[in-house]
């Protein structure tokens, strides 16, 4: 056995397809390198090589699949385009046939995952339930005609596999992505330095504070039996805040890493725990996807023939405002529906939908009679304690919706919210209980300190104010402080490599 | 841009690409790490990954288990199975009812290598009445693809493959079909796991009488996933928290259906990724299992997996059809519709507006991200500085560098026990040494060996002492706690790299070669040690213990003469750092420090006494030259296993004695150039008599030289003093102490005594009235907020003063310190030596 071999092997399956490994900087970096050097004309492909790479990274069926996506959309964009417009029916036909296979497609890997159906080898392929969102989106724009069909197979590949977005979307749209891919992007000191700055902040938001989260959490989860309530109402606060974190964090890396290159990305966060209410928190929460829903479910739906045959029932025989409600509700229903599935496959992930479904449902309904109320009980309606008020009613149910899924199992759900009922144990917060679930003191802090960080930014952005170009207009060194302090944050704070610590090493062993 | 630029930038970036690609490869080339070398030639094969050790008969096998089981290198070969293999032929190799595990822990030596079953069997592994029976014993390499196809393993408490998998170490895709019967316990293919037990299954019947049964694994502390046991009542042991853990059949189509195994016709298989590479494992339906094939990072195995999907996903190939359909449709539609669309003019997008940028705004930025790297420079080493573990042995790796060019005579290294074992202000005052130690806890030859190529490029000692305990480790890999420290010392990023490859597995190199990642995250314990930093080139590394160790009896036994191989990672890099410095013309002396525990070491320390005389090289065995230190560990042990300073001044005597007798060593006390040795010493002697916890030792140190002693008496009862200066005479240190008659009862007084000139100052005065200057040292007397009596100084408290007790200052005129402030109180003559208030 040859000591200190490299096993290329070994090296290749030790990679994984994510932003926080080494080996993504390096890669990065070259990419870079290489976009810009190459001539404009050129530069996608640079993109498409470093997709491929970072897809591959994920494991041949990562790979497999995005070609497979790519190649039913470029050929039935190509297909639908090409029957003219006046067989409507066979064009409809193509659309529908299309998107059915590519749904039954993303249904059969992610319910594959739960019941086990084929071998475990048959992984759920990264981020496909991003791009096929995608993909349908863009087929549709070809079917109405607003997007001309893609002529370059390999164009249409770049769009779906663009590595940024591979992972975690945001959901794009093949107008406003592909033409940035495909046409070179020179390069542009300031927005580079913007995109570098936002990739930072999503380092922090993933790395220092959700991955440090993750520890307490998923703890208090494994164990739920455990603690009392008051540590699993903690906890669960905890846990919504680590999703905040983590994805909006991982969309600030890829639209940060993104725009180096010069590509714009969506944007997916617009503070969503500053929302009053549930359907503003929707629209603000993972906005690509509801943005994604009204367009090519809800607006469709509202039209459709069964929809407006309701509504012209309910003219007839109920009131004059019901069909109005009813086309608002019975669309909502069927999104809300979907959006459970789309998150994850099983009966909590329906329930979770049901969940929000009913609190939009009810905010559509009622939203009159809650103004009543409130002006009854003499709200001023903009205040801003009945804003933080609302603010923290929204957190407060998208924390029971968190709760609803998180354990993935509605037993468990329910034992966690007898034990918050019935067996606060408040003490646990004090008398060092709290402290022995993987983070000590200072980590305790380090997260408090770092989520008051967090609200900071976020109120500020509420404000309008852009971070990113009060950063920039700094003088040269305060700047570069500040840079350099972001990147040693992620560096000394950072949850990764193997977590050595003193305490934890016998002294002198022999 | 213009292109003449374009091409320019084109140009550097493929060259820089060019350059970082080459020299990774030449990086890998230069740290190569040092290699096993072994002579058997009996199998075919070399024993490479490539041209693997062939085991085709029963004769092989226990030809393979023989050398293991000695010691012999090829444990760390890898080897494969050619062909069936049947242990019940009774040729001159046969063994009557005892197969002998490979490896095991009563020889003492492990199988490190990698054994391929590559799909075949072993039949008729029989064992009765072991201690802990497997066919392999603890492993600390990897077996694959191996099935025991039948026989009787039973005992105390046994297993089907391996009985102990290490960290490191793995079983994959293996299988067990004899009958295991164990007593306390039992499991059908590993004991215990530390390490991998991935895709295994068993068949055999696992029964204990008293204990538990696993049906794969008994006890798992490491990775067990994927596997299946058909026909076992396993009882929770076996139950590892994990989803994909081993489960527990009745019947193998029971298990298929729980599990979602695909189950079709005769073909069954496990396959699960998280073993890295995909492993099949494929059995039939029938009574025996078999291997049908096997797909192990190779690819011949993928027709195979088509043919399983074609039978079993017929919709996910009808979809794929589907498309291929729809594609060659729109392929066709396409090349008729492209006539038309070609003719549409793709409307140009308008070029933006290059705004022309001032070349004062070019140098800006290029000085903003000089100074966005430089400040980043900083940072990182700012944070390594902090960070950096600060515990001893770190730093008596780092420190090394720090000394004064050539000025160090003796370089000390090895384990805890080098540090430990040499007194360096012994060897420096009474022979003239200048020695630096370089230990680190449970450093092994190939630490030992890294940190000499790096220390002798830093500062070529005059001459190297190593320990010789590292031969009795027998880890593949060291544990990572100590692993890091024995790393961070390393400065030469080449020879840590090669470090670095020799001790880690594969998946860690990057974390421990740029090392910040692993220790980054002891901001939460960091401490103002971390902050202050010690003396540069007055710190010697040395590992001064305090204290006794306290054993119910004295030691007693004999010393074995017999030798025991080490491990073959051990001695090749034993041979390597002899080699080494025979290169470099650096004579070494190999000593094995005193040990309570010799009936384990003294075997190892006499194979270290073979390879020394083989090589040439000098060897001193404290254990066999001096046995009287071994054996009266009350007196000079500090712990089980290290010296304490009374034991590291006689072991550096007799190091001292046997240096001056073997090489012709120059004094170098008095020489400027070794003044930080000097130095040291007076910092030494001075931290020492502040650890001392004995009065007669006290004493006897504080004899030693020129430190000022002041007393300060608060008794009431003369006599209780009288018995302390008593005390003070016996060792010899009367005239330090103020004699009996000069203290009045009931009175605080002080003494003032000059330990140089041995004159006493009588300066009996009421303790209210005093106050004494020593250097920067205002002393006084002052009470505390609760009436008692304390020593100030200046403002600070140092010490308060009890009822019956003396407070002893000692105060050290070369570096205005005090050295030591303790007040013996209780009974006088046996005082309790207290140094602080609680």
């Amino acid at each position: 056995m040859e000591i200190g071999k490299f096993d290329l092997g070994q090296f290749w399956r030790s990679l994984e397809p994510s932003f926080t490994p080494w080996w993504f900087f390096v890669f990065l970096a070259f990419a870079l390198l290489w976009y810009y050097a190459l001539p404009k004309r050129g530069r996608w492909v640079i993109l498409l090589l470093a997709s491929f790479a970072f897809c591959a990274v994920g494991g041949w069926q990562t790979v497999a699949s995005v070609v497979l996506v790519a190649c039913i959309a470029w050929s039935a964009g190509l297909a639908i385009e090409a029957t003219p417009k006046k067989e409507r029916s066979r064009r409809k036909l193509l659309l529908s046939c299309t998107c059915i296979v590519l749904v039954v497609a993303l249904a059969y890997v992610k319910l594959n995952s739960l019941f086990k159906w084929s071998m475990a080898w048959f992984v759920v392929p990264l981020g496909i339930s991003y791009y096929t969102l995608s993909v349908i989106s863009y087929l549709a724009d070809v079917y109405r005609g607003r997007q001309a069909a893609e002529r370059n197979f390999l164009h249409m590949l770049l769009f779906v596999a663009w590595f940024p977005k591979v992972l975690e979307g945001p959901i794009e749209r093949y107008g406003k992505l592909s033409k940035q891919l495909v046409d070179g992007n020179e390069f542009e000191w300031v927005s580079f330095c913007h995109g570098m700055q936002l990739a930072l902040w999503g380092y922090i938001k993933k790395m220092v504070i959700a991955d440090r989260i993750a520890v307490l959490t998923t703890e208090a989860f494994a164990h739920h039996t455990k603690y009392g309530g008051a540590i699993m109402v903690l906890s669960v606060a905890l846990a919504a805040v680590q999703l905040y974190c983590d994805f909006s964090g991982c969309m600030d890396i890829a639209g940060g890493v993104s725009q180096m290159f010069g590509i714009r990305l969506e944007a997916n966060f617009r503070q969503p725990f500053f929302s009053r209410s549930a359907a503003e928190f929707w629209r603000r929460w993972h906005v690509t996807l509801g943005t994604w829903f009204k367009d090519y479910v809800y607006m469709p739906l509202t039209v459709s023939k069964p929809v407006m045959g309701v509504a012209r029932w309910a003219r007839k025989h109920v009131s004059n405002t019901a069909p109005r409600k009813i086309m608002q509700v019975m669309p909502l229903v069927v999104v809300w529906l979907f959006t459970g599935l789309w998150h994850g496959t099983g009966v909590p992930y329906l329930v979770w939908g049901a969940w929000w479904g009913v609190l939009i449902i009810c905010d559509v309904l009622f939203a009159k009679g809650y103004g009543r109320v409130a002006s009854a009980l003499h709200i001023d309606a903009n205040s801003g304690a009945w804003h933080a008020f609302q603010a923290i009613r929204t957190f407060g149910l998208f924390c029971v919706g968190r709760l609803i899924t998180l354990p993935n199992d509605l037993a468990v759900t329910g034992q966690i919210i007898t034990s918050i009922a019935t067996q606060p144990d408040i003490w646990q917060l004090v008398d060092g209980t709290l402290l022995n679930m993987g983070l000590d003191a200072v980590n305790l802090n380090l997260v408090v300190i770092c989520i008051a960080v967090v609200w900071v930014v976020d109120l500020l952005h509420e404000r309008g104010v852009c971070i990113r170009q009060v950063v920039g207009s700094w003088p040269m060194l305060v700047r570069d402080l500040a840079y350099v302090a972001a990147v040693m944050t992620v560096v000394v704070f950072g949850m990764y490599g193997p977590m050595y610590s003193a305490s934890a090493f016998v002294y002198m062993q022999y | 841009m213009k292109k003449s630029v374009r091409a320019v930038c084109f140009a550097i970036v493929v060259s820089v690409t060019a350059v970082l690609v080459a020299a990774t490869f030449h990086l890998f080339n230069i740290t190569r790490p040092v290699q096993l070398v072994h002579e058997t030639t009996y199998f075919e094969g070399d024993g490479t990954e490539s041209s693997p050790f062939r085991i085709s008969s029963e004769d092989d096998l226990i030809r393979m288990r023989d050398l293991v089981n000695e010691g012999d290198p090829i444990s760390w070969c890898y080897f494969v199975q050619t062909d069936d293999i049947d242990l019940s032929s009774t040729g001159p190799s046969a063994y009557a009812d005892d197969w002998e595990p490979i490896g095991v822990m009563r020889s003492g030596h492990y199988f490190y290598g990698d054994y391929d079953g590559s799909g075949h069997t072993i039949a008729n592994v029989r064992m009765a009445s072991a201690d802990c029976g497997a066919l392999f014993g603890d492993l600390r390499g990897s077996i694959r693809n191996l099935g025991i196809s039948s026989g009787l393993i039973s005992g105390d408490t046994v297993s089907g493959i391996a009985y102990r998998v290490e960290d490191y170490a793995s079983v994959v895709n293996c299988f067990n079909g004899a009958t295991i019967s164990g007593d306390r316990a039992a499991a059908g293919i590993v004991y215990s796991n530390l390490g991998k037990v991935l895709h295994c299954w068993n068949t055999g019947a696992v029964t204990c009488r008293e204990g538990h049964v696993g049906g794969i694994v008994y006890e798992s502390t490491g990775t067990a996933l994927g596997g299946v046991s058909i026909g076992v009542q396993a009882t929770p042991f076996d139950d590892v928290e994990h989803e994909s853990a081993p489960r527990t059949y009745a019947t193998l189509k029971d298990a298929s259906e729980k599990i979602g195994l695909a189950y079709v016709g005769l073909l069954n298989y496990i396959v699960s990724p998280e073993c890295g590479s995909v492993d099949v494992v494929i059995w039939t339906d029938g009574e025996s299992p078999c291997f049908l094939g096997l797909w192990d990072s190779s690819s011949r195995f993928v027709p195979l997996v088509v043919r399983e999907l074609l039978a079993t996903h017929a919709q996910l190939v009808l979809l794929l059809i589907a498309c291929f359909v729809m594609l060659v449709v729109c392929v066709s539609k396409y090349s008729r519709a492209r006539g038309k669309s070609e003719q549409e003019e793709v409307p140009t997008r308008t070029e933006k507006l290059s705004l022309s940028v001032p070349k004062r705004t070019y140098i800006f930025r290029l000085m903003s991200v000089g100074l966005f790297l430089a400040l980043l420079c900083a940072g990182v080493i700012g944070a390594t500085r902090v960070l950096l573990p600060s515990q001893v042995e770190a730093i008596s790796l780092r420190e090394y560098r720090n000394q004064p060019k050539g000025s160090v005579d003796v370089l000390n290294i090895g384990s805890s026990r080098a540090g430990c074992s040499v007194d360096i202000s012994i060897l420096w005052n009474e022979y003239g040494l200048a020695t630096y130690s370089m230990w680190s806890s449970s450093q092994t030859f190939w630490d030992a060996y890294y940190s000499i190529v790096d220390a002798i490029e830093a500062n070529q000692p005059s001459l190297v002492l190593l320990e010789a305990r590292a031969l009795q480790y027998e880890n593949k890999y060291l544990y990572p706690g100590p692993q890091l420290l024995n790393l961070v010392g390393v400065q030469n990023p080449i020879t840590k790299i090669s470090h670095v490859r020799t001790s880690l597995p594969q998946n860690d190199w990057l974390d421990y070669i740029f090392d910040l990642p692993v220790y980054h995250m002891r901001f939460s314990e960091i401490t103002k040690e971390d902050y202050s930093s010690y003396e540069q080139g007055v710190y010697k590394g040395s590992l001064p213990l305090y204290g006794y160790y306290s054993l119910p009896e004295a030691n007693e036994g004999s010393i074995t003469l017999t030798a025991k191989k080490g491990s073959a990672k051990e001695e090749t890099y034993l041979h390597a750092i002899i080699q080494l410095l025979k290169s470099k013309d650096i004579p070494l002396t190999i000593y094995a420090a005193p040990s309570i525990d010799y009936y384990s070491c003294q075997p190892f320390y006499n194979r270290v006494a073979q390879i020394a005389a083989e090589e040439g090289v000098d060897f001193y065995d404290c254990n066999i030259e001096n046995p009287t230190v071994s054996f009266s560990p009350a007196n000079y042990f500090s712990d089980g296993y290290h010296l304490n300073t009374t034991g590291a001044r006689e072991v550096s005597h007799l190091i001292g004695q046997h240096l001056r007798s073997v090489y012709s060593l120059e004094n170098h006390r008095g020489n400027s150039h070794y003044a930080s040795w000097d130095k040291y010493q007076r910092v030494f002697e001075n931290g020492y008599l502040a650890e001392i916890t004995k009065l007669a030792d006290w004493f006897a140190e504080l004899k030693r030289d020129g430190r000022q002693l002041l007393l300060v008496g608060h008794w009431v009862d003369g006599v209780a003093y009288g018995s302390f200066a008593d005390v003070a005479k016996g060792v010899g240190a009367g005239s330090l102490v103020p004699l009996a008659s000069s203290w009045r009862n009931s009175e605080a007084c002080l003494w003032f005594v000059d330990s140089t000139s041995n004159a006493l100052n009588d300066t009996v005065e009421p303790l209210e009235n005093y106050s004494v200057v020593l250097g920067s040292h205002a002393l006084s007397y002052a009470k505390s907020s609760d009436g008692k009596p304390m020593l100030l100084d200046g403002n600070k408290p140092v010490l308060g003063l009890g009822d019956t007790s003396i407070l002893a200052v000692v105060y050290d005129p070369t570096t205005d310190e005090l050295v030591d402030v303790v007040r013996f109180e209780g009974n006088l003559a046996s005082p309790n030596m207290v140094r602080e208030d609680v």
